[in-house]
């Protein structure tokens, strides 16, 4: 029988992340280099981690969700108009959110945004005040401050996940997918595409991520399936060295994002489909073991 | 082009927020929806819950700081939203964290996981032990990270987790386990 605390420790390690720089989990890296048959157990527990875990995130939803979730924000808070410009002038109808919605929704899952129609509450009549106006050209004025701080020479860029995986999928929604921008041959400097990679690369581009330089493929498969690839030129915080095995999964995407080994490169795949579809472009290492 | 803020988004005099509700719904309803089904186990109730989180954030998409930070704190008022709604089942009670060597498949396979069996299964964890397990597998959370989220010491959410999994695997994969609950299926309580 196995040492219930051992078996705690093995349960917490998540697959596919390095987790074993936790201080009570390095106990147990210690222990896994001494003993093969734990290591082998260790593995077993890591298959069916990823097997649970991706037949729970395959949960289908029902056809209009997005629309209905937007509809009852809008009867839960009506929109409001916008001003005339001119006394005479009537005022703009308010768009709800819905409507506003729908082609973002469109775009990002696909054929779902035509199953239901938007709910359109009556429009409401306000001025715009001169406040709305501060606050406008404030924001304005915040942007373009970040926006060159960004840009401003300095150290290495240091990114977490999240904040590059929302950079990517917003470049991937509003330009990658376009015609323009691809080259036929790898731009200079564009790294090789990593091992785990299961593809070749048959266009390339460059592009900035949340301030910070990218080579960017689009990649096929063995089986003739196209994915984009992004090679973000930062430091990751506290990411995989290698493809994780569950990628996040975003409107019909799945999207994952790991660094190299050297740490100076942060991966973000992005495919299309399935976690099947996910998996033929990666080779899923071991990491835990 | 991604459209424009809706105004609702933005009453007046407050700051603009960093990213649009409906660009939130569109980019995370779906994998909320999965969380929220797997939660509460029925595609009502996770719909209900869906659509109150997000309601929920609209309400509150001024605090949200970064875009970036927009998933997890989408999961905390969801999860936070299950919680408050959840009513207190009486679920069956929890053996010991304990790993059956003999029970575990040598190669599992992604479909050769049933889909319905580990719902029932999730369905028999009460609720902190199904939280746990949801944000470890969902939100690829780490113990500690649950432990803070959650607010509970890091070695209670390490033996829930364990405990939790322990109860999958046996209802998954133990064999014994898998004909008897056979037998008792048709007069099990639906669960919802």
């Amino acid at each position: 029988m196995m040492d219930p605390r051992t078996c705690e420790q093995l349960d917490a390690c998540r697959p596919g992340r390095a987790d074993w720089e936790d201080d009570e989990l390095a106990q147990l890296a210690e222990e896994l280099r001494n003993n093969r048959e734990l290591r082998e157990l260790a593995a077993r527990l890591e298959d069916l981690d990823q097997a649970i875990a991706a037949a729970l995130i395959d949960v289908t939803p029902p056809p209009g969700l997005a629309q209905r979730i937007m509809a009852r924000i809008d009867q839960a808070h009506p929109p409001i108009a916008t001003a005339p410009t001119t006394a005479a002038a009537p005022a703009t109808p308010a768009k709800t959110a819905a409507q506003l919605a729908a082609p973002l929704i469109a775009g990002l899952a696909g054929s779902e945004a035509e199953e239901a129609p938007a709910v359109a509450p009556p429009a409401r009549r306000t001025i715009w005040s001169r406040r709305n106006w501060i606050v406008v050209a404030s924001s304005i004025a915040i942007v373009a401050a970040t926006v060159v701080l960004m840009f401003l020479p300095g150290g290495p860029v240091r990114l977490g996940p999240d904040e590059i995986i929302t950079a990517v999928d917003r470049l991937y929604v509003q330009d990658f997918q376009q015609h323009e921008g691809w080259l036929t041959t790898a731009p200079h400097g564009t790294p090789e595409i990593p091992r785990d990679v299961l593809a070749r690369a048959v266009a390339w581009r460059t592009a900035q991520v949340a301030g910070a330089d990218a080579y960017v493929y689009d990649i096929q498969n063995a089986r003739g399936k196209r994915a984009v690839l992004v090679a973000v030129v930062c430091q990751g915080n506290r990411l995989p060295t290698a493809p994780p095995s569950q990628p996040q999964s975003s409107s019909g995407r799945m999207i994952a994002v790991w660094q190299s080994p050297q740490q100076h490169l942060t991966y973000v795949l992005v495919v299309e489909g399935s976690l099947a579809d996910y998996r033929s472009f990666v080779a899923l290492g071991r990491s835990l073991t | 082009m991604l459209p424009q803020r809706p105004s609702s988004d933005c009453p007046e005099g407050a700051s603009p927020p960093v990213i649009s509700i409906a660009e939130l719904v569109a980019r995370h309803h779906a994998e909320l929806y999965g969380y929220a089904y797997r939660l509460t186990g029925s595609a009502a109730d996770a719909e209900d819950l869906v659509q109150q989180a997000f309601l929920t954030a609209h309400e509150n998409l001024a605090q949200l700081q970064r875009a970036e930070s927009a998933r997890a704190w989408l999961y905390t008022i969801l999860r936070n939203a299950f919680l408050k709604g959840a009513q207190r089942q009486q679920r069956l009670p929890l053996g010991e964290a304990e790993i059956d060597l003999d029970s575990l498949p040598e190669v599992p396979l992604e479909d050769g996981i049933d889909r319905e069996r580990l719902q029932a299964a999730l369905n028999e964890l009460p609720d902190e032990f199904r939280l746990v397990l949801l944000m470890f597998y969902f939100e690829d959370c780490s113990y500690r990270e649950i432990a803070q989220r959650l607010d509970v010491p890091p070695g209670t959410v390490m033996s829930r987790l364990s405990r939790a999994k322990s109860h999958l695997r046996k209802k998954l994969f133990d064999q014994q386990a898998l004909a008897n609950s056979a037998r008792q299926l048709p007069s099990a309580p639906e669960q919802s």
